[in-house]
């Protein structure tokens, strides 16, 4: 009876004074890597969204790689020539008409680009308008209309529209409407339509269903006049001048990270399924249109002083 | 003992664990706050940053727009920054609700963070609103548009630098009034340790006492029963109410006394019975040796009489013939002279004291003769009235008052009448000598059971004590003219009898003697006889 008695107090007494020391050893180390691989993105949409959404990518690529992988974002689609002419990044997802530009004029090669959750690593320029503006695809209606567009290097952002009314009649693309506003980036040229900024606008297909199911409000009030023919999605390329190991190292492990639970998850943020090999030819389509417009890719300038 | 060692260990240490664990939970409730008051801080501290990212952002906001860099990397890294801080700060208040573990504080601090919930939200939707600007800002080339949300970013920052200073404000007054509630909680522990440490010493002192109370009672009160037992007073019982080894000790103690008590009355018992066997047996011992002692002196006394009686029977038998040829020749003598001769009144005189002599020499006779009784069965109250009527006549016996006292049922005695006659014809003249002025003599029978008494008391001169010893040896006399016979012969008699006398007497008041004869039914039985004396 008393021992019982005294082994309770003993237990009592124990928890009582129980300490509960936190596990300093819980914190692993961060790892100092010495080579730094720099890959730019576009802003093709929210600056932050883009920082976001490629963070997981860079920490994978760092681990994969065993080097540091930096993810710099671009102010401007057309920085990013002078980025890889000056070498101050080393690769960079390009847009597909930026890529078009940018291969004319320096030594870049294509690796991989993203399979997005729909299965599609191709996109689709799409001109909208607000459903209350009445406006349809047809290119006359849109004269003297309000125009959200991307930047001048962007397929869907620029080359689209010029050539969707090219091929409807209209050769003074930029007189055709009475304002153009180069909101500098994909989603900003939905709100600007969206809020009223503009009668119609232009931009790429992932984006503007990313942002209408994201905003349902958004979703209801605009509507889709015209479609392009897909090009491929943002691919990223490397400087030419690249160690050529890093190349392969780098083509192998997008390619198999669909593989991996790391990988996949990386690919979840990225909203894709897994990477795709990516070739020159596959940019043949968007070559033409820019012919059909009459832009060589070789002194199409990167930036417009308007 | 052991129990009580126990229980009082265990009350103590109840007593000290049930205050460690009020101390215990007071530490745990500073300590408590004291996370609170550091996540307060790290949280001033995020505001603070958040202050000067959002700060940092608008300056490099005006930078990019002024055109002197192009360079965004600052601006989105303190937007991202401000933007990371801003998604932690609802966790970091939330981990305060886990610190706590007390109702009333948990439900004090959600109502506090539900009202900076507001300002939170409202930074949260500025800011989103924000980075879309900045987005735009960035990446924009056209003039108009940078102005408009230029201006709405602007004003954005410095709304959300508004709430984020008002929400500081709101942490630093959270974090001071946690700190005093810290503080009064520290007081108050250091207040109840000392009162834990104090409450624990007394009542350790306590049960000390009560424990060395109930040992030294218990065992006093047991060494004290040891002690009367110990004096030989078995009626005590140690009185030990503990049920400990003590209280065991006393009732094992207790049966002991209980049996030794029994044992002593028992011994107590048998030494009375000893001590009246001893008493009985030195009574029957003094008795035994009295009645030998008396046998002695009977038989010393009886072996001087036969040899006196002897002695007696030679010299009166010599004596009574030259006695009757003086007394023949006297009385010739006194016939053949004259009756006015002076030497006849001489002879006369001669005469006398040889007839004197005779009667002592009869008396010696009589002594000497061995005793042939004729015994017949008499009623000795007859022969008392027969013996008194032959002294009534006696001038001396008429100051004298006789008083008699016979029992008429008196039983009959075997006795000589002669020598009883005798015996009783002694007694009353010696009464009727102590007696010349007269007085009351008293005569008194009686059955004893086993023989006949026979009182004789005068009121006459009584006898000294020492001659009291004497007076039954032959020739003893206090009288002038007595053979000092008359009393041996007496003796003698009722000793032929079976029979005792005793004499009492007080000088000055009387004598009294008492003869006992037996029975005829006791004297068939009996065979020896004392004599006595008091």
């Amino acid at each position: 009876m008393f021992s019982k008695f005294f082994l309770v107090l003993f237990l009592l007494i124990s928890f009582s004074c129980t300490n509960n020391t936190p596990d300093i050893n819980s914190v692993e180390p961060k790892k100092i890597r010495e080579n730094t691989l720099t890959i730019a993105i576009l802003p093709e949409q929210n600056v932050f969204e883009q920082r976001k959404k490629y963070r997981p990518l860079a920490e994978y690529l760092s681990n994969a790689l065993d080097m540091n992988v930096k993810i710099k974002l671009l102010d401007s689609y057309g920085s990013i020539y002078d980025e890889i002419k000056n070498k101050t990044i080393d690769g960079a997802f390009f847009g597909s008409f930026n890529y078009v530009l940018t291969k004319a004029r320096a030594d870049i090669e294509p690796i991989a680009r993203a399979v997005g959750t729909d299965g599609k690593s191709t996109y689709h320029g799409l001109i909208f308008t607000r459903k209350d503006t009445g406006l349809t695809g047809n290119a006359k209606a849109l004269k003297g209309k309000s125009i959200a567009l991307v930047h001048e290097v962007t397929t869907a952002g620029y080359i689209f529209p010029a050539w969707y009314l090219k091929k409807h009649g209209v050769n003074n693309f930029e007189q055709y409407f009475s304002k153009i506003t180069f909101t500098g980036s994909h989603d900003a040229a939905i709100l600007a339509v969206f809020k009223g900024q503009a009668d119609i606008g232009a931009a790429k297909d992932l984006i503007y269903e990313k942002l209408l199911s994201d905003n349902p409000d958004i979703k209801d009030k605009l509507v889709v006049i015209a479609s392009s023919i897909e090009v491929p999605s943002n691919t990223l390329c490397l400087r030419g001048d690249l160690d050529p190991g890093i190349k392969i190292s780098l083509k192998e492990i997008l390619l198999s990270m669909h593989t991996s639970p790391d990988g996949k998850n990386t690919l979840t943020a990225l909203d894709a399924l897994s990477f795709k090999e990516t070739a020159d030819s596959e940019y043949a389509e968007l070559r033409k249109m820019a012919s059909e417009l009459d832009l060589d890719p070789q002194i199409y300038p990167f930036r417009h002083n308007r | 003992m052991k129990k009580k060692l126990i229980t009082g260990l265990a009350l103590v240490l109840l007593i000290f664990t049930i205050g460690s664990m009020v101390v215990i939970q007071n530490l745990n409730t500073i300590v408590a706050n004291q996370n609170l008051i550091n996540e307060q801080d790290m949280i001033i501290t995020m505001y603070n940053e958040m202050l000067f990212q959002m700060k940092g952002a608008q300056a490099e906001l005006y930078r990019h727009q002024a055109g002197y860099t192009r360079n965004i990397d600052d601006l989105i890294r303190y937007i991202e920054e401000f933007d990371a801080n801003l998604e932690f700060l609802p966790k970091k208040y939330s981990s305060h609700l886990h610190d706590v573990a007390c109702m009333q504080c948990h439900s004090q601090i959600e109502e506090r963070l539900t009202s900076l919930s507001g300002i939170l939200s409202g930074i949260e939707k500025l800011e989103k609103d924000y980075k879309e600007d900045v987005s735009i800002l960035i990446t924009t080339n056209d003039a108009i548009q940078i102005k408009l949300v230029e201006d709405a970013a602007t004003q954005k920052g410095i709304t959300m630098i508004g709430l984020l200073e008002k929400a500081r404000h709101a942490a630093d007054k959270m974090r001071s009034e946690i700190k005093s509630k810290r503080n009064i909680l520290i007081t108050r522990s250091r207040t109840l340790i000392f009162t834990s440490i104090f409450v624990t010493i007394v009542s350790s002192l306590i049960v000390l006492m009560v424990i060395i109370r109930g040992v030294t009672g218990s065992v006093n009160s047991l060494i004290k029963g040891i002690q009367t037992i110990a004096s030989g007073d078995f009626s005590k019982r140690v009185r030990v109410d503990t049920k400990d080894e003590i209280g065991f000790m006393a009732e094992a103690f207790n049966n002991m006394t209980a049996k030794l008590s029994a044992m002593n009355e028992e011994k107590d018992k048998l030494l009375d019975a000893l001590k009246g066997f001893n008493e009985e047996l030195e009574k029957r011992v003094k008795e035994a040796t009295d009645k030998l002692r008396l046998t002695q002196e009977s038989m010393v006394r009886a072996e001087t009489l036969a040899a006196i009686g002897t002695m007696a029977a030679g010299v009166s038998h010599e004596m009574s013939t030259p006695l009757n040829t003086v007394l023949g020749f006297t009385q010739l003598i006194n016939s053949q002279i004259d009756g006015d001769d002076p030497v006849k009144k001489d002879l006369k005189v001669i005469e006398q004291e040889i007839l004197r002599c005779k009667r002592i020499v009869q008396g010696l006779l009589e002594f000497a003769r061995t005793s042939v009784h004729e015994e017949k069965i008499l009623d000795i109250n007859s022969v008392i009235n027969e013996t008194l009527t032959l002294i009534n006549y006696q001038h001396s016996m008429r100051k004298i008052v006789v008083k008699r006292n016979l029992d008429k049922d008196l039983a009959s005695v075997e006795a000589d009448p002669a020598n009883l006659k005798q015996v009783l014809l002694n007694l009353f003249l010696n009464a009727v000598q102590a007696m010349p002025d007269g007085g009351e003599l008293k005569i008194i029978t009686k059955n004893t059971g086993t023989g006949v008494e026979i009182t004789i008391a005068d009121t006459g001169t009584g006898i000294p004590n020492d001659a009291l010893q004497k007076i039954f040896q032959p020739f003893y006399t206090t009288k002038k003219d007595g053979t000092g016979l008359g009393l041996s012969i007496t003796y003698g008699i009722v000793k032929d009898h079976g029979g005792d006398i005793y004499v009492d007497s007080v000088p000055g008041k009387g004598t009294t003697f008492r003869i006992i004869f037996p029975s005829r039914s006791m004297l068939a039985g009996k065979t020896d006889s004392s004599l006595r004396s008091e």
